[in-house]
């Protein structure tokens, strides 16, 4: 009976609190609103410490505040969201933890594409961004199949940085448009239409094309928990313009409150953020 | 926006203050570097880590600050780094190699004050030189400051004309003080761009103070991160179009040795500052921040003092630097 009633109360409490961040995110809404947040999830392990729980639940709990953060999001009308979940960095903690995360991660991914879930409820379209040939079999196919998956939802795009580093994406998206570009020129070459020399051989654009996260725009914010502030190889390139927000808190504990600090900065930034835009 | 005490005028590149090193197609490795958690092998930060901290703690006694393989004896008038004392509440073991700094706030100092924003600019270029000493006296071997961006060209012309003008004065003072105090000059950025009167004055002031051993002072003038890389992937790309390089080639750690940062002995920033309470990066070293601590403070760049440096070298020096792995020590966090 008791259980009952508490889950009763708990129901309440969260459609509540369902009301009350609906209200706030319609007045955070008249002005504008970004298009694009990244996140840094930092503070699973301090959390787990923290809490007395093993290392895996830090992880777990950290993957349920990603779909509540997920969802604000989306309720707020942000339609880009980007996770840095696993840089290839990471490899060098323990086996043990490497390969807990990876289990979690496959089970993550696997329950993303299930009917009820946050993915197909907001239309979200999923990518898995990195070099994926650095992750086990099981989980470069589950993330395959995310992706293809969830390759028709058009409301929303869901980023998520796996075996990434921005320096590799960078190094990457070099190479690829170095070696377009040079197939463009032998090609013009041999067909006796000759190649025209210019002194930029490669542009910006050309490198935004072949990076990993072409699929979105440049972020409008990039949230890091857990209090640090760097950058840690994450979004390089694209960070240049874009308002950095490193709260103390641990990723498990991030809460809508953030969220709306961060959009507030945003929008005080707004019109300088505008023009960078249009400069670049 | 940044409000930045020097402006470039875009003068002929006449120099290369940084020895790049040439392509060699059959040093580099053939597929793309998947180094985990690898950086620039010349990247002395990792000597700074965690699991050698408890080390230097106990061993106090000696003074080498990290990374430091040879001893740099000062020829000027200074003293050494390591025997100047530093101020309370500092380790010199964990002193950064490189800072670098976003000298932003001088236009709105000088707005808040009803003063013109030449002066502002003017009380910043005195801020830097400050700055620049403090870093010396403190053991700091490389700081590297945003001058101007390839962004600040849409300033109205008066003030890009009276940067072009008080750079080159600011440079003449920095040449009289290197010279003294044992300090290195290089110009990082698209110097073709800049007047040809300041790119001749610093020329003059960097190859005088060329044979200096201490403080190595990089001024970024028309430098964007971006800028940076562009020019690594021209330089790439023309290569593979030549046929001296295959697109396989083209790893992290070659990139890196392309980049315009890559002439310093430290060419990753620690510690990066940025005044004025604005927390963005703003097309600075983009490659180069990867796993640099980022300190953002309130007050105008002109307004930042001693205190305010020490209050960011102590940050600094708390800071749990992990690089994607993890703290070895088994000190609760």
């Amino acid at each position: 009976m008791d259980k009952g009633r508490t889950n009763q109360a708990t129901q309440m409490f969260e459609n509540l609190g369902g009301i009350l961040r609906k209200f706030i995110f319609s007045i955070l809404s008249i002005g504008p609103v970004p298009s694009h947040i990244a996140f840094i999830m930092d503070g699973n392990r301090r959390y787990a410490k923290k809490q007395n729980l093993i290392d895996g639940d830090g992880h777990r709990t950290g993957f349920s505040a990603l779909m509540n953060m997920l969802k604000y999001c989306y309720e707020l009308g942000t339609k880009h969201v980007t996770v840095y979940a696993f840089s290839i960095d990471n490899f060098k903690r323990s086996p043990e933890e490497v390969q807990s995360i990876m289990q979690l991660m496959q089970e993550k991914i696997e329950g993303l594409i299930e009917e009820e879930s946050i993915v197909n409820r907001y239309g979200i379209r999923v990518y898995f961004l990195g070099d994926l040939k650095l992750l086990n079999k099981p989980v470069r196919l589950a993330a395959e199949r995310a992706m293809g998956a969830t390759a028709k939802n058009s409301k929303a795009v869901l980023s998520i940085c796996i075996a990434y580093t921005s320096l590799d994406e960078i190094t990457h998206a070099v190479q690829e448009s170095v070696e377009e570009k040079c197939d463009e020129i032998r090609v013009l070459n041999t067909s006796g239409a000759g190649y025209h020399h210019r002194e930029h051989l490669i542009n910006v654009t050309d490198i935004e094309e072949h990076m990993y996260t072409a699929v979105a725009p440049n972020p409008d914010i990039i949230i890091r928990t857990s209090g640090e502030t760097r950058l840690s190889n994450f979004l390089l390139w694209q960070s240049a313009f874009c308002i950095l927000y490193s709260p103390s808190v641990l990723w498990p504990e991030i809460s809508v409150w953030h969220l709306v600090w961060a959009v507030l900065d945003f929008q005080r930034n707004y019109s300088y953020l505008e023009e960078k835009k249009k400069q670049a | 926006m940044l409000s930045l005490p020097f402006s470039c005028p875009p003068p002929k590149n006449t120099l290369s203050p940084f020895q790049k090193k040439p392509f060699s197609p059959s040093s580099s490795s053939v597929t793309c570097d998947r180094a985990i958690g690898k950086r620039n092998k010349s990247n002395s930060y990792l000597s700074i880590s965690l699991p050698k901290l408890s080390k230097v703690l106990v061993s106090e006694a000696s003074n080498a600050m990290p990374g430091d393989e040879e001893k740099e004896i000062s020829a000027g008038t200074m003293d050494s780094p390591e025997e100047v004392e530093l101020p309370a509440g500092l380790r010199r073991e964990l002193m950064p190699n490189h800072v670098a700094v976003i000298m932003d706030g001088n236009r709105r100092w000088a707005l808040e004050r009803g003063l013109p924003v030449e002066q502002g600019h003017r009380a910043g270029g005195q801020a830097m030189t400050e700055l620049t000493r403090l870093c010396s006296k403190w053991g700091v071997k490389v700081l590297t400051v945003f001058a101007f961006s390839t962004e600040n060209w849409i300033r109205p012309k008066e003030e890009v004309d009276f940067l072009m003008m008080l750079f080159e004065e600011v440079t003449k003072t920095f040449s009289e003080e290197g010279a003294r105090l044992n300090f290195r000059l290089s110009v990082i950025g698209d110097k073709s761009k800049l007047p040809k009167s300041l790119n001749q004055i610093l020329a003059r002031a960097e190859q005088a103070l060329k044979a200096n051993s201490g403080l190595h002072a990089v001024i970024a003038l028309n430098y964007s991160g971006r800028y940076d890389i562009l020019q690594v992937c021209q330089k790439v790309a023309n290569h593979v179009k030549d046929g001296l390089i295959q697109p396989e080639d083209i790893t992290q750690s070659m990139f890196e040795e392309q980049l315009e940062t890559t002439g310093t002995k430290y060419p990753n920033p620690d510690l990066l500052i940025r005044t004025s309470g604005e927390h963005r990066i703003s097309n600075f070293m983009l490659w180069q921040l990867a796993y640099t601590e980022l300190y953002f403070v309130e007050k105008m760049f002109p307004d930042f003092g001693e205190t305010d440096l020490i209050e960011a070298l102590s940050s600094f020096q708390q800071r749990q630097r992990r690089y994607g792995g993890y703290k070895y020590s088994t000190s609760t966090n």
